[in-house]
C-alpha cells in the first residue's frame, strides 16, 4: 500500500496508448480493462493503480493528490493551469486548438464583439487578448461546430485532430491557437514521496 | 431556506474544530517557548506599500487589498514574516542578536478556483541576526519538532536553495518555478548528497540527521519556490498523509534592510489548516 502509485488517465485513445507504453516498460495492466466498465484496475505486481476518468478531470485528481501521476492533453493543462508538475511530453494524442469559421471569414476581418463558441473559454480569451480583439465568448460542452451554422456564434474555437468534423460542417481553420499532445503530470507531494519510482517511469516511458 | 453563508475560503470553526485548533496552538506555543522563542503579535491590517516590500508578484495578486478613509491602500497581512521583519527592523533594532521570535496568527490570501482557504492559521518562528548554520539547524529542527508535537506522522523535509536558479535562462527559471519540467529539460535532481553550489547543504543535512535520524531529508534541486524575499536556503515539510505542503521556511537576509535596518534572518511557518481539525 505505502509504495503504491496511482495514475489517472482519460478513457479512449490516451488510455489505449498509455497501457501500451506501460506494457513496454514492464508494467502490465489487464488486457481487457479498456473494454470493461470498471473505473480502476491494478497492474500484475499491484504496485500501480490505474484510474480512468474524464479528460477534464485528470488535473483535479492529480492536483488534489488522489492520483500521483496523470496523463492528459496539453490543451486541458493550458485551459485549467492546475498546480501540478509537468514531467514529459509523451508525443501521442496529437491535436490542435483552432479558430474556425465559414469560408468567407478571416482573422483579420473579424469584427470586434463577434461571438465565439468554445469548450475552452480561458484559452480563447488569451488568444483574442493577444491579437487585440474583444470578443464575446459562449461556453458550450460539445457540438461546437453547430455555432456558426445555427447563428449561435460567428466563429468557433475548438480542438481538431484531422479537420474532418470541421469540413463536414463547412468550417475552415482560420488560425491555430496551440498544438497539443499528451503530457505526463505529477502531484508535487506524490513526486517527493515516490521520487525514485516516478523518475524511473519518466526516464523509460 | 435562506442560509447566511461566509465568503469563499472563509469558514466558521465550531466548538470541536476550535478546541483542536486552539490545543494545537497552545502545544506549539509551549514548544517554541521551551526552545527560546518569544511570542510577538503584529497587526492584521497594514499599509500595502510597507508589506509589498516583502511580497513577490504572486503574493501581491493573492493579497486582499482595500482603502482606508484617507485613500491609503491597506492589506490584510498575507504573510507573517514581512510584518515581523518590519517590526524588528523599526522597533527592535537595538536588541541583542540572535533574536528569537515566534507567532501564532492567521494570514489572509485570496481563495483560488480550487477552494483554498482564505484565512490560514499559521504558527512559526524567526531568528534575526543569526551568524551561522546552527541557527538554520535550530529553525528546521524546531519546525520538525513542532509537527511531531501535533502528531503529524511520516514527515519529510526537502531542502532547496535560491542559487539553484543561478545561471538559468529566464525561460528555464520560470519553468522551474512553475514545475514545468518539460521546458526545464529534466526532472530536478533530489538526493541526500547533491550540493551543486557548495552552500553547506550536505553539512546541514548531516546536522539535522543527528537529531532526526528517521526523517527523510533530501536536497531538492527543484525547490526554488517560495516567497519573494528568500535569499538562500529554502525548505518544505510534507507528510505522506497530506497532499499539500504543511510547513515551509528559509533564509531571508535582505528583508529587514528593506525596512531600513540590515539584519540576517531565517524562519519557518506551519500551516495549521493543513494539519486539519479532525485529529486528536
Amino acid at each position: 500500500m505505502t509504495n503504491q502509485l496511482t495514475i489517472a488517465v482519460p478513457k479512449g485513445y490516451l488510455l489505449k496508448e498509455t497501457i501500451k507504453r506501460f506494457e513496454a516498460i514492464g508494467i502490465h495492466f489487464p488486457s481487457d480493462f479498456e473494454e470493461s466498465r470498471r473505473l480502476f484496475t491494478y497492474d500484475t505486481s499491484e504496485t500501480y493503480k490505474l484510474l480512468t476518468v474524464r479528460p477534464w478531470d485528470v488535473p483535479a485528481y492529480v492536483e488534489q493528490g488522489a492520483a500521483d501521476l496523470g496523463i492528459v492533453g496539453k490543451d486541458v493543462l493550458l485551459e485549467q493551469e492546475p498546480d501540478v508538475y509537468t514531467l514529459k511530453d509523451l508525443k501521442f494524442g496529437g491535436c490542435k486548438l483552432v479558430i474556425a469559421g465559414l469560408k468567407t471569414q478571416s482573422i483579420q476581418t473579424l469584427k470586434h464583439h463577434c461571438k465565439v463558441v468554445t469548450k475552452y473559454p480561458q484559452s480563447t480569451t488569451k488568444y483574442f487578448e493577444k491579437i487585440g480583439k474583444k470578443v464575446k465568448i459562449i461556453k458550450l460542452y460539445g457540438a461546437i461546430e453547430l455555432g456558426p451554422l445555427t447563428g449561435l456564434s460567428d466563429i468557433i474555437c475548438d480542438l481538431t485532430a484531422t479537420g474532418k468534423t470541421l469540413k463536414e460542417h463547412q468550417l475552415i481553420e482560420l488560425d491555430t491557437v496551440f498544438e497539443s499532445t499528451a503530457q505526463l503530470i505529477a502531484n508535487p507531494i506524490g513526486m517527493k514521496v515516490h521520487y525514485k519510482q516516478i523518475s524511473d517511469i519518466n526516464s523509460k516511458i | 431556506m435562506t442560509t447566511y453563508t461566509t465568503p469563499q475560503g472563509i469558514s466558521d470553526y465550531l466548538p470541536n474544530d476550535t478546541k483542536i485548533l486552539n490545543a494545537n496552538i497552545i502545544k506549539l506555543q509551549s514548544l517554541f517557548s521551551e526552545n527560546g522563542f518569544n511570542q510577538i503579535k503584529t497587526p492584521t491590517i497594514e499599509f500595502a506599500e510597507n508589506l509589498e516590500k516583502g511580497l513577490g508578484p504572486i503574493q501581491k495578486k493573492h493579497s486582499i487589498e482595500f482603502f482606508d478613509p484617507a485613500g491609503n491602500r491597506l492589506l490584510l497581512r498575507p504573510d507573517n514574516t514581512t510584518p515581523i521583519a518590519r517590526t524588528v527592523a523599526t522597533r527592535m533594532n537595538a536588541e541583542s542578536t540572535p533574536l528569537k521570535l515566534c507567532y501564532t496568527e492567521p494570514i489572509f490570501r485570496k481563495s483560488n478556483q480550487n477552494h483554498s482557504d482564505t484565512e490560514i492559521f499559521q504558527a512559526g518562528c524567526e531568528i534575526f541576526g543569526y551568524t551561522n548554520l546552527t541557527s538554520i539547524v535550530d529553525i528546521i529542527s524546531t519546525c520538525i519538532k513542532g509537527l511531531e508535537t501535533l502528531n503529524v506522522t511520516d514527515i519529510g523535509i526537502d531542502i532547496g536553495h535560491i542559487n539553484f536558479m543561478k545561471g538559468l535562462s529566464e525561460e528555464k527559471k520560470e519553468a522551474l518555478l512553475k514545475g514545468d519540467y518539460i521546458t526545464y529539460g529534466k526532472i530536478p535532481e533530489r538526493s541526500e548528497t547533491i550540493d551543486p553550489d557548495s552552500e553547506n547543504l550536505t553539512n546541514l543535512v548531516a546536522n539535522l540527521k543527528k537529531s532526526h535520524s528517521t526523517i527523510p531529508i533530501m536536497i531538492n534541486q527543484g525547490l526554488v519556490k517560495g516567497l519573494h524575499y528568500y535569499s538562500g536556503i529554502i525548505f518544505e515539510a510534507y507528510s505522506k498523509h497530506n497532499r499539500n505542503i504543511i510547513a515551509s521556511g528559509g533564509q531571508y537576509d535582505s528583508l529587514c534592510a528593506q525596512f531600513g535596518h540590515s539584519l540576517s534572518a531565517v524562519g519557518f511557518a506551519i500551516n495549521l489548516n493543513e494539519i486539519g481539525f479532525q485529529n486528536d
